[in-house]
Protein backbone atom coordinates (compact mmCIF):
# COMPACT_ATOMS: atom_id res chain seq x y z
CA UNK A 1 0.00 0.00 0.00
CA UNK A 2 2.65 2.57 1.16
CA UNK A 3 4.84 1.64 -1.94
CA UNK A 4 2.03 2.06 -3.94
CA UNK A 5 1.15 5.63 -2.96
CA UNK A 6 4.88 6.28 -2.85
CA UNK A 7 5.43 5.13 -6.70
CA UNK A 8 1.88 7.73 -7.46
CA UNK A 9 3.46 10.86 -5.65
CA UNK A 10 6.60 10.39 -7.37
CA UNK A 11 4.63 9.74 -11.06
CA UNK A 12 2.93 12.47 -10.09
CA UNK A 13 5.64 14.76 -9.32
CA UNK A 14 7.94 14.11 -11.96
CA UNK A 15 5.04 15.03 -14.40
CA UNK A 16 4.16 17.94 -12.64
CA UNK A 17 7.77 19.16 -13.15
CA UNK A 18 7.70 18.63 -16.37
CA UNK A 19 5.02 20.58 -17.20
CA UNK A 20 6.50 23.11 -15.40
CA UNK A 21 9.41 23.17 -17.00
CA UNK A 22 8.01 23.64 -20.35
CA UNK A 23 5.35 26.21 -18.97
CA UNK A 24 8.56 27.67 -18.01
CA UNK A 25 10.26 27.36 -21.46
CA UNK A 26 7.20 28.30 -23.36
CA UNK A 27 6.85 31.56 -21.53
CA UNK A 28 9.93 34.35 -22.78
CA UNK A 29 8.69 36.46 -20.20
CA UNK A 30 9.85 33.64 -17.36
CA UNK A 31 13.05 32.62 -18.97
CA UNK A 32 14.54 33.71 -15.98
CA UNK A 33 12.27 31.75 -13.98
CA UNK A 34 15.46 29.68 -12.14
CA UNK A 35 17.06 33.27 -11.19
CA UNK A 36 16.71 34.56 -7.55
CA UNK A 37 14.72 37.64 -7.02
CA UNK A 38 17.72 39.78 -6.60
CA UNK A 39 19.08 37.69 -9.95
CA UNK A 40 15.99 39.12 -11.63
CA UNK A 41 15.92 42.67 -10.03
CA UNK A 42 20.21 42.52 -11.22
CA UNK A 43 18.47 42.01 -14.60
CA UNK A 44 16.32 44.65 -14.93
CA UNK A 45 18.55 47.23 -13.37
CA UNK A 46 21.13 46.28 -15.98
CA UNK A 47 18.58 46.12 -18.66
CA UNK A 48 18.32 49.87 -17.82
CA UNK A 49 21.46 50.84 -17.42
CA UNK A 50 22.57 49.40 -20.60
CA UNK A 51 19.95 51.17 -22.18
CA UNK A 52 20.95 54.65 -20.99
CA UNK A 53 24.18 53.70 -21.84
CA UNK A 54 23.41 53.05 -25.30
CA UNK A 55 21.66 56.24 -25.42
CA UNK A 56 24.03 58.45 -23.89
CA UNK A 57 26.69 57.53 -26.37
CA UNK A 58 24.39 57.75 -29.29
CA UNK A 59 23.50 61.13 -28.19
CA UNK A 60 27.19 62.43 -27.45
CA UNK A 61 27.91 61.20 -31.38
CA UNK A 62 24.66 63.22 -32.48
CA UNK A 63 26.50 66.58 -34.15
CA UNK A 64 23.20 68.62 -34.90
CA UNK A 65 19.99 69.40 -33.05
CA UNK A 66 17.89 67.13 -35.07
CA UNK A 67 19.47 63.97 -34.88
CA UNK A 68 20.05 64.86 -31.01
CA UNK A 69 16.23 65.01 -31.17
CA UNK A 70 15.65 62.00 -32.82
CA UNK A 71 17.95 59.92 -30.73
CA UNK A 72 16.15 61.60 -27.37
CA UNK A 73 12.67 60.35 -29.18
CA UNK A 74 14.05 56.93 -29.82
CA UNK A 75 16.98 55.89 -28.15
CA UNK A 76 15.79 57.37 -24.26
CA UNK A 77 15.21 54.85 -21.87
CA UNK A 78 11.78 55.16 -20.50
CA UNK A 79 11.56 54.57 -17.04
CA UNK A 80 8.48 54.20 -17.01
CA UNK A 81 8.55 50.97 -18.86
CA UNK A 82 11.36 49.82 -16.30
CA UNK A 83 9.22 50.49 -13.62
CA UNK A 84 6.63 48.13 -14.54
CA UNK A 85 8.44 45.67 -14.82
CA UNK A 86 10.32 46.46 -11.15
CA UNK A 87 6.55 46.58 -10.06
CA UNK A 88 5.67 43.02 -11.61
CA UNK A 89 8.58 41.60 -10.21
CA UNK A 90 7.48 43.07 -6.76
CA UNK A 91 4.25 41.75 -7.00
CA UNK A 92 5.24 38.21 -7.41
CA UNK A 93 7.59 38.04 -4.36
CA UNK A 94 5.66 40.73 -2.62
CA UNK A 95 6.72 38.93 0.55
CA UNK A 96 10.81 39.00 0.07
CA UNK A 97 12.64 41.77 1.04
CA UNK A 98 13.70 42.23 -2.65
CA UNK A 99 10.78 43.92 -3.17
CA UNK A 100 11.44 46.25 -1.49
CA UNK A 101 14.92 46.94 -3.16
CA UNK A 102 12.48 46.99 -6.81
CA UNK A 103 10.15 49.15 -5.00
CA UNK A 104 12.96 51.48 -4.13
CA UNK A 105 14.04 51.47 -7.75
CA UNK A 106 10.48 52.61 -9.12
CA UNK A 107 10.30 55.24 -6.19
CA UNK A 108 13.73 56.56 -7.20
CA UNK A 109 13.34 55.94 -11.39
CA UNK A 110 9.81 57.06 -11.92
CA UNK A 111 9.21 59.44 -8.95
CA UNK A 112 6.66 61.37 -10.41
CA UNK A 113 4.48 58.51 -12.15
CA UNK A 114 1.84 56.08 -11.43
CA UNK A 115 3.72 53.54 -10.15
CA UNK A 116 4.32 55.23 -7.03
CA UNK A 117 0.93 54.60 -5.76
CA UNK A 118 1.40 51.04 -6.49
CA UNK A 119 4.62 50.94 -4.81
CA UNK A 120 3.32 52.65 -1.88
CA UNK A 121 0.11 50.11 -1.55
CA UNK A 122 2.80 46.61 -1.84
CA UNK A 123 5.34 48.08 0.53
CA UNK A 124 2.30 49.04 2.96
CA UNK A 125 0.77 46.25 2.65
CA UNK A 126 4.11 43.60 2.89
CA UNK A 127 7.11 45.53 4.55
CA UNK A 128 5.24 48.21 7.39
CA UNK A 129 7.53 46.77 9.46
CA UNK A 130 10.74 46.82 7.86
CA UNK A 131 13.89 48.39 8.65
CA UNK A 132 14.60 49.05 4.88
CA UNK A 133 11.57 51.76 4.69
CA UNK A 134 14.16 53.76 6.33
CA UNK A 135 15.89 54.38 3.44
CA UNK A 136 12.03 54.47 1.35
CA UNK A 137 11.11 57.38 3.29
CA UNK A 138 14.19 59.30 2.22
CA UNK A 139 13.79 58.35 -1.54
CA UNK A 140 9.98 59.61 -0.93
CA UNK A 141 11.17 63.34 -0.77
CA UNK A 142 11.32 63.90 -4.59
CA UNK A 143 8.50 61.73 -5.38
CA UNK A 144 5.49 63.27 -6.46
CA UNK A 145 2.05 61.08 -6.06
CA UNK A 146 -1.08 62.05 -3.63
CA UNK A 147 0.17 58.33 -2.21
CA UNK A 148 3.35 59.84 -0.52
CA UNK A 149 1.84 62.04 2.24
CA UNK A 150 -0.37 59.52 4.17
CA UNK A 151 2.39 56.94 3.27
CA UNK A 152 4.85 58.96 5.69
CA UNK A 153 2.39 59.34 8.08
CA UNK A 154 1.67 56.22 8.72
CA UNK A 155 5.37 54.85 9.11
CA UNK A 156 6.18 58.24 11.31
CA UNK A 157 3.20 56.85 13.67
CA UNK A 158 3.25 52.91 13.38
CA UNK A 159 6.69 52.04 12.99
CA UNK A 160 8.70 49.93 15.18
CA UNK A 161 11.74 51.63 13.95
CA UNK A 162 12.79 54.55 15.48
CA UNK A 163 15.53 55.22 12.55
CA UNK A 164 12.25 54.56 9.94
CA UNK A 165 9.84 57.18 12.50
CA UNK A 166 13.31 59.45 12.06
CA UNK A 167 13.31 59.69 8.65
CA UNK A 168 9.59 59.65 7.60
CA UNK A 169 9.54 62.52 9.65
CA UNK A 170 12.12 64.53 8.26
CA UNK A 171 11.01 63.14 4.71
CA UNK A 172 7.90 64.29 5.28
CA UNK A 173 8.81 67.60 6.26
CA UNK A 174 10.75 67.97 3.37
CA UNK A 175 8.08 66.76 1.12
CA UNK A 176 5.91 69.06 2.14
CA UNK A 177 8.02 71.82 2.40
CA UNK A 178 8.42 71.63 -1.49
CA UNK A 179 4.57 71.51 -2.18
CA UNK A 180 4.54 74.28 -0.59
CA UNK A 181 7.65 76.04 -2.57
CA UNK A 182 5.55 75.16 -6.11
CA UNK A 183 2.12 76.54 -4.31
CA UNK A 184 4.14 79.48 -3.66
CA UNK A 185 5.69 79.57 -6.82
CA UNK A 186 2.07 79.62 -8.40
CA UNK A 187 1.31 83.16 -7.08
CA UNK A 188 3.94 84.78 -9.15
CA UNK A 189 3.60 82.04 -12.10
CA UNK A 190 -0.01 81.13 -12.38
CA UNK A 191 0.89 79.14 -15.52
CA UNK A 192 2.63 76.07 -13.12
CA UNK A 193 -1.24 76.12 -11.42
CA UNK A 194 -2.01 72.96 -13.20
CA UNK A 195 0.55 71.11 -12.03
CA UNK A 196 -0.52 71.53 -8.04
CA UNK A 197 -2.99 68.82 -9.05
CA UNK A 198 -0.99 66.49 -10.97
CA UNK A 199 1.72 66.26 -8.97
CA UNK A 200 -0.01 65.98 -5.35
CA UNK A 201 -3.82 65.48 -6.25
CA UNK A 202 -7.30 67.16 -6.46
CA UNK A 203 -7.71 67.00 -3.07
CA UNK A 204 -4.20 68.88 -2.01
CA UNK A 205 -4.95 71.29 -4.45
CA UNK A 206 -8.98 71.82 -2.51
CA UNK A 207 -7.63 72.40 0.32
CA UNK A 208 -4.75 74.88 -0.83
CA UNK A 209 -8.00 76.70 -2.03
CA UNK A 210 -9.70 76.54 1.48
CA UNK A 211 -6.61 76.46 3.74
CA UNK A 212 -4.13 79.08 2.14
CA UNK A 213 -0.30 78.37 2.02
CA UNK A 214 0.06 80.05 5.57
CA UNK A 215 -1.02 77.06 7.33
CA UNK A 216 1.26 74.61 4.87
CA UNK A 217 4.22 76.81 5.94
CA UNK A 218 3.16 76.77 9.44
CA UNK A 219 3.13 72.80 9.19
CA UNK A 220 6.35 72.66 7.49
CA UNK A 221 7.83 74.09 9.99
CA UNK A 222 6.23 72.15 12.32
CA UNK A 223 7.32 69.06 11.23
CA UNK A 224 10.90 70.34 11.05
CA UNK A 225 10.70 70.93 14.65
CA UNK A 226 9.47 67.68 15.89
CA UNK A 227 12.58 66.21 13.46
CA UNK A 228 14.55 68.18 15.98
CA UNK A 229 13.25 67.28 19.21
CA UNK A 230 12.15 63.78 18.58
CA UNK A 231 14.70 62.71 16.30
CA UNK A 232 17.63 65.50 16.33
CA UNK A 233 20.12 62.67 17.63
CA UNK A 234 19.76 60.08 14.92
CA UNK A 235 22.69 59.47 12.61
CA UNK A 236 21.81 60.64 8.92
CA UNK A 237 24.71 60.13 6.46
CA UNK A 238 28.62 60.50 7.35
CA UNK A 239 28.65 62.27 10.84
CA UNK A 240 25.31 64.69 10.28
CA UNK A 241 22.45 63.78 12.29
CA UNK A 242 18.96 64.25 11.42
CA UNK A 243 19.12 67.38 13.85
CA UNK A 244 21.68 69.03 11.94
CA UNK A 245 19.77 68.79 8.55
CA UNK A 246 16.58 69.70 10.01
CA UNK A 247 18.26 72.99 11.35
CA UNK A 248 19.17 74.35 8.49
CA UNK A 249 15.67 73.88 7.00
CA UNK A 250 14.64 75.76 10.11
CA UNK A 251 17.31 78.50 9.77
CA UNK A 252 15.90 78.69 5.54
CA UNK A 253 12.63 79.11 6.78
CA UNK A 254 12.66 82.02 9.51
CA UNK A 255 16.15 84.04 8.33
CA UNK A 256 16.03 83.46 4.35
CA UNK A 257 12.22 83.47 3.91
CA UNK A 258 10.58 86.66 1.35
CA UNK A 259 10.45 89.61 3.42
CA UNK A 260 13.67 88.79 5.58
CA UNK A 261 16.90 91.04 5.51
CA UNK A 262 19.06 88.64 4.30
CA UNK A 263 21.99 87.34 6.88
CA UNK A 264 25.41 88.82 5.79
CA UNK A 265 27.57 87.14 3.78
CA UNK A 266 31.50 87.86 4.73
CA UNK A 267 33.91 85.79 2.34
CA UNK A 268 36.86 86.09 0.10
CA UNK A 269 36.57 86.54 -3.76
CA UNK A 270 38.15 83.91 -6.21
CA UNK A 271 41.33 86.48 -6.23
CA UNK A 272 40.94 85.97 -2.56
CA UNK A 273 40.24 90.08 -1.68
CA UNK A 274 37.60 89.89 1.12
CA UNK A 275 34.41 91.18 0.94
CA UNK A 276 30.92 91.13 2.39
CA UNK A 277 27.31 91.81 1.13
CA UNK A 278 26.17 94.91 3.49
CA UNK A 279 28.56 96.66 1.23
CA UNK A 280 26.06 96.74 -1.50
CA UNK A 281 23.26 98.07 0.77
CA UNK A 282 21.86 100.81 -1.35
CA UNK A 283 21.81 98.64 -4.43
CA UNK A 284 19.85 95.81 -5.45
CA UNK A 285 21.47 92.46 -5.72
CA UNK A 286 21.19 89.29 -7.13
CA UNK A 287 22.47 86.17 -5.47
CA UNK A 288 23.74 83.71 -7.73
CA UNK A 289 24.70 80.19 -6.02
CA UNK A 290 26.51 78.77 -9.34
CA UNK A 291 29.41 76.26 -10.09
CA UNK A 292 30.71 76.19 -13.33
CA UNK A 293 29.27 72.62 -13.68
CA UNK B 1 23.34 81.30 -18.04
CA UNK B 2 26.69 83.27 -18.57
CA UNK B 3 25.36 85.19 -22.21
CA UNK B 4 21.82 85.73 -20.14
CA UNK B 5 23.80 87.39 -16.99
CA UNK B 6 26.51 89.02 -18.78
CA UNK B 7 23.79 90.70 -20.98
CA UNK B 8 21.86 92.12 -17.80
CA UNK B 9 24.96 93.36 -15.79
CA UNK B 10 26.02 94.91 -19.23
CA UNK B 11 22.78 96.87 -19.31
CA UNK B 12 22.24 97.69 -15.62
CA UNK B 13 26.09 98.76 -15.86
CA UNK B 14 24.64 102.78 -14.88
CA UNK B 15 22.29 101.00 -11.88
CA UNK B 16 22.14 100.71 -8.64
CA UNK B 17 22.55 96.82 -9.25
CA UNK B 18 25.05 94.11 -8.49
CA UNK B 19 24.86 90.55 -9.75
CA UNK B 20 27.03 88.55 -7.09
CA UNK B 21 27.64 85.66 -7.22
CA UNK B 22 29.25 82.67 -4.37
CA UNK B 23 31.01 79.60 -6.41
CA UNK B 24 31.14 76.29 -5.21
CA UNK B 25 33.46 74.87 -7.66
CA UNK B 26 36.40 72.69 -6.76
CA UNK B 27 39.25 73.78 -8.98
CA UNK B 28 40.12 77.81 -8.31
CA UNK B 29 42.84 78.17 -10.13
CA UNK B 30 40.60 76.03 -13.20
CA UNK B 31 37.90 78.97 -11.91
CA UNK B 32 39.88 81.81 -13.21
CA UNK B 33 40.29 80.28 -16.89
CA UNK B 34 36.27 80.21 -16.92
CA UNK B 35 35.93 83.82 -15.76
CA UNK B 36 38.21 84.91 -18.11
CA UNK B 37 37.40 82.67 -21.16
CA UNK B 38 33.37 83.48 -20.30
CA UNK B 39 33.97 87.39 -19.80
CA UNK B 40 33.14 86.65 -15.89
CA UNK B 41 32.95 90.15 -14.77
CA UNK B 42 30.74 90.54 -11.87
CA UNK B 43 32.35 89.04 -8.31
CA UNK B 44 31.82 85.51 -6.42
CA UNK B 45 32.37 84.88 -3.01
CA UNK B 46 35.19 81.47 -2.76
CA UNK B 47 33.01 78.78 -1.21
CA UNK B 48 35.32 76.94 0.01
CA UNK B 49 35.99 74.52 -2.79
CA UNK B 50 32.50 72.27 -3.16
CA UNK B 51 29.12 72.28 -2.46
CA UNK B 52 29.22 71.86 1.20
CA UNK B 53 30.80 75.24 1.66
CA UNK B 54 30.29 77.61 4.40
CA UNK B 55 28.09 79.88 2.64
CA UNK B 56 26.04 77.48 0.63
CA UNK B 57 25.22 75.18 4.22
CA UNK B 58 24.15 78.44 6.01
CA UNK B 59 21.50 79.36 2.85
CA UNK B 60 20.63 75.52 2.70
CA UNK B 61 21.40 75.59 -0.69
CA UNK B 62 20.62 72.24 -2.41
CA UNK B 63 20.29 72.97 -6.49
CA UNK B 64 22.65 75.04 -8.78
CA UNK B 65 21.88 77.83 -9.64
CA UNK B 66 20.05 79.09 -6.78
CA UNK B 67 19.11 82.75 -6.83
CA UNK B 68 18.03 85.26 -4.20
CA UNK B 69 16.79 88.75 -5.40
CA UNK B 70 17.21 91.52 -2.82
CA UNK B 71 15.97 94.75 -2.46
CA UNK B 72 18.44 97.74 -2.12
CA UNK B 73 17.71 97.14 2.03
CA UNK B 74 18.65 93.86 1.88
CA UNK B 75 15.39 92.19 1.93
CA UNK B 76 14.82 89.20 0.23
CA UNK B 77 12.04 89.61 -2.55
CA UNK B 78 12.78 86.54 -4.79
CA UNK B 79 13.80 83.27 -4.72
CA UNK B 80 14.84 81.27 -7.92
CA UNK B 81 13.51 83.57 -10.49
CA UNK B 82 15.08 82.71 -13.86
CA UNK B 83 15.72 84.48 -17.15
CA UNK B 84 13.29 86.67 -17.96
CA UNK B 85 11.59 86.57 -14.54
CA UNK B 86 14.73 87.30 -13.23
CA UNK B 87 15.16 90.42 -15.04
CA UNK B 88 11.54 91.48 -14.31
CA UNK B 89 12.13 90.98 -10.75
CA UNK B 90 14.81 93.39 -10.83
CA UNK B 91 13.31 96.22 -13.10
CA UNK B 92 10.30 96.22 -10.25
CA UNK B 93 13.03 96.71 -7.64
CA UNK B 94 14.93 99.28 -9.20
CA UNK B 95 11.93 101.04 -10.40
CA UNK B 96 10.30 101.18 -6.81
CA UNK B 97 13.63 103.22 -6.29
CA UNK B 98 12.29 105.40 -8.94
CA UNK B 99 15.21 104.14 -11.24
CA UNK B 100 15.33 105.11 -14.98
CA UNK B 101 15.82 101.43 -16.26
CA UNK B 102 17.48 101.13 -19.32
CA UNK B 103 16.46 98.70 -21.53
CA UNK B 104 18.36 95.94 -23.54
CA UNK B 105 20.60 97.31 -26.10
CA UNK B 106 19.25 95.82 -29.43
CA UNK B 107 22.86 94.11 -29.81
CA UNK B 108 22.37 92.07 -26.31
CA UNK B 109 19.08 90.65 -26.89
CA UNK B 110 18.80 86.98 -26.67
Amino acid sequence: MRRALFWSLAVALSISLVVLARLAADDPANGQSDASPSERLQAITDEYNTAQQEFSQEYRKAETDEERQQILNELYPDAEEYAAKMLDLAREIAEDPVAVDALVWVISNARGGSGVGEALEILGEHHSDSPQLAQVAIRLIYARSPAVEPFLIRLLEESPHEKVRGNACFALAKYCSQRADLVRAVETRPELSAYVANYYGEEFAQRIEDEGLAKLEEEVEALFERVVDEFGDLAYQGNRTLGDLAERDLFEIRYLAIGKVAPEIEGEDIDGVPFKLSDYRGKVVVLDFWGNW
Amino acid sequence: MYPHERSLVKRLAGAPFALLGINSDRDREALKDVLEEEEITWRSWWDGGGTGGPIATEWNVSGWPTIYVLDHEGVIRYKDVRGEAMDEAIDTLLLAMGVDVPEAAPEDEQ
